[in-house]
């Protein structure tokens, strides 16, 4: 074949950009540390780069809910851990007052620290985490329980305990009327409905809250109305009424007062509450599960992300190296060729 | 019987001919590094004839005997203009593709999926403290953001479309150029020739402008007798096809023109066809055909998934992104119990204009958390938005974020798939380009060894003038003396 001047220098120029391309990116991934800058260059890696991506970034946040979470059902967990202690405090003055030998004195003293007890179990059921309330289910802003107007004790504005107990000398006709007050305004059931939910994982969440009918109790069972029904017997009361709302029209029912029956109903609400406890235990403890689930799944998909697209420097070096290699040999040579031509010989 | 003076005439047309091979060396040298040129060759016959009879030698001189022609294969011009269009067309794609990919990154942080991930993250950490105004806040600034790269992305490829289809309005004018001065150059070689010049100046220009427009689409080339010389050489006119029809016709040319038209749904449309009967043109490969490609292709039936592909995509993405969260967030409340408000304007549903709602922009704590009035710590209705985020039923594809994924994967395959194009005719148009090199090129090692010898021919023919000066010398003095 016959070789020509621009022939030579066309070629040459070609492979010189070649070579010049290629130490380009050579540079490119020693000087970034990933394989590719574009989609284009590595289409399927570059897809599930994005993914990973898009996994850390999501893992990262789940590990953000999770710290929350655990924060949050700690401060309830404590929080039901004092109700606990408050039952139990309870039951004991109970057991000490159902004694015959109880003087006068002794009871007033009992009565005084029953009075104590219900004032702590007020706070308690007032609990706030970074100034939301704990157990006011979707109220965060105002404290759930209180004491309106009419001496009764509401739940996010319903009435907590309207089926009593009320003290037997209020009159029937004033127990009825108010219970048509505030018969469509009050809390029957003991269910939850309002859970506040973190996302922990990918389609794993976890309930953060613990509503206060759930753990308290609504009607004439429930901690509030039990340890109401400790001080009217330490009053020296002997029974109390409630309403009996089964009957049209609802009736008023009295009832025997007994201290000894009370330390049954206080071991029912303990029980109650022991398995609230449980309950948050065991959803603390799933975080945690998830917790470390969490920080596995980071590592494995950095690990993913880091060989999907990182280079291995070692091997760039060396590619780089003899990129660069090459180019200095074909500027040598091109040097060589270009240059001499007959020419330079004919003087 | 030889005659006197036939020696010195004899050397005369020797010492021509040694000129005529110094000058056409030079001017070989002259152009070694001109695009287009090709090398010159003397023809050279020997210039005499020798008759035996009477044992008398004759010498005849013929005037025609160095003729000059140029060194061209015909074969490899032709396979160099059905190989330019492949090249030409991969170029302008690998090219405007690449400007697209740079417009739809995702693999940096500033791309649609990156602002989704954020916009999930916000959501989630509102989560974890709903009566935060600042959480809400960020929540705002994420939904702008995310708005605002969809805008810019929707409008960085509206602008490519605007200059693509400047670049084929352009394209056009040069075809239409390039066919009308090849017609001309077709009319003046022939008269050149015709009155006995050498046109092979012009043949050079005229292959150069083929080799030009063969980069701009397709084209078939054949060679026409359009003429005969005085000595009865035919001479040789390009009669150009592009596709069935004709573009240069010998010393005619036939222009095509553009038209831009615009539908009810503002997608722009560009048509090309004859600008002599308005018949539609539609051009194979070249670069004509990729900027067609590029501005019309919608993906439909087979079509080049263009750019109006591409942004119709992002149009249903924003679509979708509006419909969808905007029913979940108008069902919900907001602190003030406000209800019925959309998360992003409902009228702006395309990607060049979704927007965040204007009574969000001015009332974050709008943002519609709760599933019902008055309850401050009800998230229900931001677990809805973020599941409906993360939901993977959303598109045939999967998730927003698979969505998106899908289509820079997709855009960055065509260009692997166009990269991998490009090299090939590169590589093939550089190998057939060496070939015609390789003979019409201008080595200066052998123009110059040329040199040397017509000097010493040159030389030789001086001194043999010389010889007879003193044989015709002898003649004259010696004997008339």
């Amino acid at each position: 074949m016959r070789v020509t001047n621009m022939m030579m220098m066309k070629s040459m120029n070609y492979n010189l950009e070649k070579n010049l391309s290629n130490m380009n990116d050579m540079y490119t991934q020693m000087s970034t540390g990933k394989s590719f800058q574009a989609a284009s260059e590595d289409p399927v890696n570059a897809s599930k780069s994005v993914l990973y991506t898009s996994y850390l970034t999501e893992i990262e946040q789940y590990q953000a809910n999770a710290a929350d979470a655990t924060s949050r059902l700690s401060v309830t967990e404590s929080s039901i851990g004092n109700l606990q202690e408050v039952l139990e405090q309870s039951r004991e003055l109970t057991v000490q007052a159902a004694n015959e030998t109880l003087s006068e004195d002794d009871r007033l003293v009992v009565l005084a620290e029953v009075e104590e007890l219900q004032e702590q179990l007020f706070e308690i059921s007032n609990a706030t985490y970074a100034g939301d309330s704990v157990f006011g289910g979707y109220n965060v802003t105002e404290a759930p329980f209180e004491v309106n107007g009419d001496d009764l004790l509401t739940y996010n504005g319903s009435a907590l305990c309207l089926t009593g107990p009320y003290p037997e000398t209020m009159s029937d006709i004033d127990i009825i009327s108010l219970y048509n007050i505030y018969e469509t305004d009050q809390i029957t059931s003991e269910l939850s409905d309002q859970n506040m939910v973190y996302n922990v994982g990918d389609n794993s969440q976890v309930d953060v809250n613990i509503e206060g009918q759930e753990l308290f109790g609504a009607g004439e069972n429930s901690v509030f109305a039990v340890m109401e029904k400790l001080r009217m017997a330490l009053e020296g009361d002997t029974s109390y009424k409630t309403i009996n709302n089964e009957t049209t029209p609802p009736t008023v029912i009295e009832q025997e007062l007994d201290i000894s029956s009370l330390i049954e109903e206080l071991d029912d609400c303990l029980d109650d509450v022991r398995s609230t406890k449980a309950e948050v235990g065991a959803r603390k403890s799933y975080v945690e599960m998830t917790s470390n689930r969490l920080s596995q799944d980071y590592y494995t998909y950095t690990a993913l992300l880091s060989s999907n697209e990182d280079v291995d420097i070692a091997e760039v070096s060396m590619n780089l190296a003899n990129a660069e290699a090459v180019y200095s040999a074909s500027l040598a040579s091109g040097a060589k060729i270009i240059m001499p031509s007959l020419v330079d010989f004919i003087r | 019987m030889a005659s006197t003076f036939g020696g010195i005439s004899l050397c005369s047309v020797g010492l021509y001919n040694s000129q005529t091979n110094l000058y056409t060396a030079n001017v070989n040298i002259n152009n070694a590094g001109t695009t287009g040129y090709s090398r010159q060759i003397v023809n050279q016959d020997p210039g005499y004839t020798t008759t035996m009879s009477n044992g008398v030698v004759a010498v005849g001189i013929n005037p025609d005997a160095v003729s000059i022609e140029q060194s061209r294969s015909a074969y490899l011009d032709q396979r160099y203009w059905n190989e330019q269009p492949a090249l030409g067309e991969w170029e302008t794609k690998t090219n405007m593709l690449s400007q697209m990919e740079s417009i739809l990154n995702e693999l940096d942080d500033t791309g649609i999926i990156a602002g989704l991930d954020a916009l999930n993250q916000s959501l989630e950490t509102l989560t974890t403290e709903p009566q935060s105004i600042a959480a809400k806040t960020a929540v705002i600034q994420e939904v702008i953001a995310l708005s605002d790269t969809l805008n810019s992305s929707s409008q960085q490829l509206y602008d490519l479309q605007t200059s693509v289809e400047n670049d084929i309005v352009f394209t056009v004018d040069q075809i239409n150029q390039k066919t009308a001065e090849i017609a001309n150059l077709n009319d003046e070689i022939l008269q050149l020739e015709l009155s006995g010049g050498n046109a092979s100046a012009l043949e050079d220009q005229r292959n150069l402008l083929i080799d030009e427009l063969s980069q701009l689409t397709d084209i078939s080339v054949m060679e026409t007798t359009i003429g005969t010389t005085s000595d009865g050489q035919s001479i040789i006119g390009y009669t150009i096809k592009s596709g069935n029809s004709l573009l240069v016709n010998e010393g005619t040319s036939h222009a095509l023109e553009t038209t831009e038209s615009i539908n009810a749904d503002g997608i722009r449309n560009v048509s090309i066809s004859w600008a002599e009967n308005g018949q539609d043109y539609t051009p194979n490969s070249g670069s004509l055909k990729a900027n067609l490609d590029l501005m019309n292709g919608d993906g439909t039936s087979g079509s080049y998934k263009g750019i109006p592909y591409f942004m119709n995509d992002l149009d249903e993405f924003a679509s979708t992104l509006v419909t969808e969260l905007n029913v979940i967030h108008e069902a919900g409340y907001g602190q003030e119990n406000d209800t019925g408000i959309s998360l992003f304007d409902p009228l702006s549903t395309s990607a060049l204009n979704i927007q965040l709602s204007s009574e969000l922009l001015e009332h974050p704590e709008q943002l519609a958390l709760s599933s019902q009035p008055g309850e401050a710590g009800n998230t229900e209705n931001l677990s809805a938005l973020i599941e409906c985020l993360n939901d993977t039923s959303t598109f045939g594809e999967g998730s927003f974020n698979d969505y998106i994924n899908k289509l820079t994967t997709e855009l960055g395959s065509d260009i692997s798939y166009a990269n991998n194009k490009l090299e090939s005719a590169t590589g093939l148009t550089m190998q057939i380009d060496l070939n015609r090199m390789s003979i019409s090129g201008v080595s200066v090692d052998e123009e110059m060894s040329s040199i040397v010898l017509q000097q010493q021919i040159y030389d030789a023919t001086a001194k043999m003038m010389q010889m007879w000066n003193e044989i015709i010398d002898t003649t004259i003095t010696q004997l008339g003396g």
